[in-house]
């Protein structure tokens, strides 16, 4: 029986080409072992041989994704892949997205794949339902734990053996799945009651989502003095895509002077990959309504449109990237005194 | 009110909003009708799994646009979602059409006589009557 | 109130001249069983089968489960209020014919679920796999309007229940489960320090094929009230709840409530059982509302320090589920809620979307729409075209030629007890 074969994926930086200034270069596959990769086939060589490592800048991934995965099916088609490993990503975003990127593509084909990432890598969500992550330091620096982690969980699936993510210490892929157990679930309630009434810890069976409470700014006094802001997670960019806004998983949020013109209008049009584009193309204001807010400005209902308009995508964005891009366009907002915002989603 | 896509209540209760299409259609309007102020008087899914996989529904609401309500936003939501979900990629079982219409019917009728009780007999705040 | 379930075991069935117990095996006379059950007013016909543990036998669509009791002291017994005069019940001696249950079967409306099947990855799924089943198969009378048939199905059930329970009446039998409990004040006395613990029972009441009855009368009917532990396990609840297979619960189940057994176990040891709040589940959102309101006053007046939380059902039940948690953790009682969920067919979807930050301590009794595969029968009791229709609208879950069948849980009886009956449970991967 032929051994099976890994194929290690890094980025520029991991791939020791260069830094930021290298995050560009499109994909290049060497048949050998570069960094952590070398060292993972060293520890998986009992059940594996490494056919080699691919190298890709994390900026060429991300704009040019459909490039990027051609040079990935070519491989596989070439190689007959078992087993790809994508990082550690660590906290870098960029790298985790291309990992997630890497994951979701091989998983589709039933390739497993293992990553490591630091839990708010904004990455992690979609890489986490398509690979076995394990959790890293959130620098480079935890690369001397994190390795030996991926070689274990590495030989447990080259050799086909069952993974729970309690025992193998991956995160868990968020699939629920249903198992026959030793106690009814009465005997389980009642059990479960007993440590909450004797305050022990106890664990849930089915955790609630987590609550994000938000809570909501004053009221605006006077609308006809106030300056609003449009943001939009639809999508909406001016023709071309000049900042190359991602169709999803956005990595970015964008803004454009809106300042000498009444509506978004033909000028504009979505890039999101979420929802069917016709109507939102034929009208860009359905989705973003800069028209109406510059009637009512004419009007004299609100003050003051403000200057410039913001948009990003919102489908598969990660949560914690929403929450960054939020919180970048809110401080920008809040320093240049606009009153209130316009938020729509689609 | 009454919003249904079920013939068989519109036969009964001429006064309903008829919804041409599906169970999910029933839904999405009186999402609408919440958002415009009308209140949920029944819960919008059934108590089964069984009546998710039904191709009619018939659902409760307010008679009048009252305050925007919060509760009738969340759980008209969250029904939504739920009935995607279970759903899955499935159908709704429309071979069994004549016999859903009648649970449905049924589930419906026990529920205004429902509203009747806990409305004091003030069943015309609903102005639902029955043919 | 004292409660002695006296079980007469019983590991096989066999059909007989005289409906009697010869050591663990229950004889049946089928032909007299079979007169003495049309008369139930809507049947025309009856058919009786046995199906045993480990028979490659598949019974569809399931009705309602049912324990077969006789009374022998401290009553008259059956079904109060239902098939029987009023009587209070919780104490007496009851013989039980432990291992065997009645299950009727036959369509009411043309979607009908409900598969027990006794060997295999069936059996698995399903606690009445393990029961030395009765299955009566029922066919009403012409014309019958639905809740007509309803009633009739219903009835006849429990029927069967009385008239082979009396099989048990001078039978031996080999194990005793004593039930003995105080009102709250008398218990209170004697285990001032325990905490109190009441159990909320939500049921299903909703109309037709989607109620629930206690002493007869319609739980749709009434305002949240309050059981002794002893009532529910002698027949004081029953099931008309016929079209959530997975997690209804059956008149088997509420005769053996899990968790009153359960609660049952530590009282006076460690907590004071507090009693029952069956907590009706309406369709209305002011029913809801009232009935979350009314729960939780029960709760605070029984001066309960926690409770578990049952549902039934899946759908407008969730919410009643949450509210009712959400309403008693604000006043400060601890609660664990027993719920099933759906998270679709790969288990990657939300389970549960009526969240409350409250239901901090949630039981899952699995996934109702888990996927199984499920073998061709040698017989199949009841409707084989029930099989066929049991998963609609899903390309090629039944598979004529070769019997087998792939559905989701929600179509096996008893598969995800939201009373904790069963095994099933869910793990994060």
């Amino acid at each position: 029986m032929s051994k099976k074969k890994v194929l290690y994926y890094v980025n520029q930086f991991f791939g020791q080409i260069g830094g930021e200034d290298q995050a560009g270069i499109p994909p290049e596959f060497h048949e050998k072992g570069i960094g952590a990769a070398a060292a993972f086939a060293g520890g998986v060589k009992e059940n594996a041989d490494l056919v080699g490592t691919v190298i890709c800048g994390d900026n060429y991934f991300n704009e040019n994704n459909e490039e990027a995965l051609a040079f990935l099916e070519d491989l596989n088609s070439k190689h007959d892949i078992d087993l790809v490993v994508a990082g550690p990503a660590f906290n870098a975003g960029r790298y985790g997205v291309a990992c997630a990127g890497v994951a979701e593509f091989f998983n589709e084909k039933g390739i497993p794949v293992l990553s490591g990432m630091y839990i708010e890598n904004p990455g992690l969500d979609v890489a986490r339902k398509n690979a076995y992550v394990i959790e890293t330091s959130d620098s480079a620096a935890g690369m001397r734990e994190a390795l030996p982690q991926l070689i274990k969980l590495g030989n447990k699936v080259l050799i086909g053996e069952e993974l729970s993510p309690e025992e193998d210490g991956y995160l868990s892929q968020g699939r629920r799945l249903t198992e026959i157990t030793d106690k009814i679930g009465a005997e389980r309630a009642v059990d479960m009651l007993m440590k909450r009434l004797k305050d022990e810890e106890f664990e849930t069976e089915l955790p609630m989502p987590e609550f994000d409470q938000v809570e909501a700014a004053a009221q605006i006094q006077d609308l006809s003095k106030a300056t609003i802001a449009l943001v939009t997670t639809g999508g909406l960019v001016p023709q071309g895509n000049p900042d190359h806004l991602q169709s999803a998983s956005a990595q970015k949020w964008v803004k454009y002077d809106v300042s000498e013109t009444d509506a978004l209008g033909q000028d504009y049009y979505t890039v999101h990959g979420g929802y069917d584009p016709v109507y939102a193309n034929e009208n860009p204001d359905r989705i973003a309504p800069l028209d109406m807010l510059k009637k009512m400005e004419k009007e004299g209902k609100i003050g003051k449109v403000y200057d410039f308009f913001y948009s990003t995508t919102g489908t598969g964005t990660a949560v914690d990237s929403s929450e960054q891009f939020g919180r970048e366009i809110g401080a920008e907002l809040a320093e240049v005194g606009v009153d209130g915002v316009i938020l729509t989603s689609t | 009110m009454i919003v249904t896509n079920n013939r068989k209540v519109l036969a009964q209760y001429p006064q309903a909003v008829f919804i041409e299409g599906g169970f999910r259609d029933v839904l999405v309007q009186v999402r609408d009708f919440v958002h415009l102020g009308h209140k949920l008087e029944s819960h919008p899914l059934g108590a089964s799994i069984g009546m998710m996989h039904s191709p009619v529904r018939s659902i409760l609401i307010s008679e009048h646009i009252q305050d925007y309500d919060e509760l009738s936003q969340n759980i008209i939501s969250q029904s939504i979602e739920k009935y995607d979900i279970t759903m899955g990629t499935r159908n709704s079982k429309d071979d069994k059409r004549s016999d859903y219409e009648t649970l449905d019917l049924e589930l419906l009728d026990a529920a205004i006589e429902e509203l009747e009780r806990l409305k004091k007999g003030d069943v015309n705040a609903l102005r639902i009557t029955k043919r | 109130m004292r409660l002695e379930l006296q079980n007469v075991k019983i590991d096989d069935i066999v059909f007989g001249d005289e409906t009697t117990v010869e050591g663990s095996q229950l004889i049946l006379d089928k032909e007299s069983i079979i007169t003495e059950l049309k008369e139930v007013a809507g049947v025309k016909d009856i058919d009786i089968d046995i199906a045993l543990p480990g028979e490659k036998k598949r019974i569809i669509p399931v009705k309602d489960v049912i324990e077969p009791r006789v009374k022998v002291s401290g009553g008259q017994g059956g079904f109060p209020g239902v098939l029987d005069d009023i009587e209070q019940t919780g104490s007496g001696e009851v013989k039980v014919l432990d291992g065997v249950a009645i299950v009727t079967i036959g369509d009411i409306v043309g979607f009908q679920e409900g598969i027990i099947d006794m060997w295999g990855e069936g059996a698995k799924w399903t606690p009445f796999s393990q029961t030395c089943n009765i299955v009566v198969n029922i066919t009403p009378e012409d014309d019958l309007q639905p809740h007509e048939h309803e009633a009739a199905v219903r009835r006849l059930g429990l029927t069967a229940s009385n008239l082979i329970g009396e099989a048990a009446r001078d039978a031996a039998h080999q194990e005793t489960e004593v039930y003995e409990m105080g009102y709250p004040d008398e218990e209170t006395q004697k285990y001032p320090d325990l905490p109190k613990v009441v159990y909320v029972e939500m049921l299903i009441s909703q109309g037709l094929l989607h109620d629930g009855y206690i002493y007869g009368t319609n739980s749709g009917q009434i305002l949240p009230t309050y059981l002794h532990a002893n009532e529910e396990l002698d027949q004081a609840v029953i099931s008309g709840n016929c079209v959530a297979a997975c997690d209804k619960i059956t008149t088997y189940q509420h005769q053996n409530n899990a968790v009153v057994k359960e609660l049952y176990k530590l009282h006076g040891k460690e907590i004071n059982f507090a009693g029952i709040v069956l907590a009706p589940e309406l369709t209305t959102m002011d029913g809801k509302l009232i009935n979350t309101d009314y729960t939780a006053k029960l709760c605070k007046q029984l001066g309960a320090d926690g409770a578990i939380i049952s549902e039934e059902g899946y759908g407008n039940p969730d919410s009643d589920l949450v509210m009712i948690c959400e309403a008693l953790e604000t006043d400060g009682i601890k609660t664990v809620l027993i719920t099933d969920e759906c998270s679709g067919w790969e288990g990657t979807s939300q389970p549960l979307t009526d969240a409350k930050e409250e239901a901090v301590a949630v039981i899952s009794t699995g996934n109702v729409s888990h996927v199984v595969e499920l073998d061709a029968a040698d017989e199949v009791l009841g409707d084989p075209h029930a099989v066929a229709n049991i998963a609609g609208g899903w390309e090629g879950a039944y598979n004529e030629a070769t019997g087998q069948i792939k559905c989701e849980l929600n179509a096996v009886i008893g598969s995800t007890s939201e009373i904790g009956t069963h095994n099933a449970t869910v793990k994060l991967y």
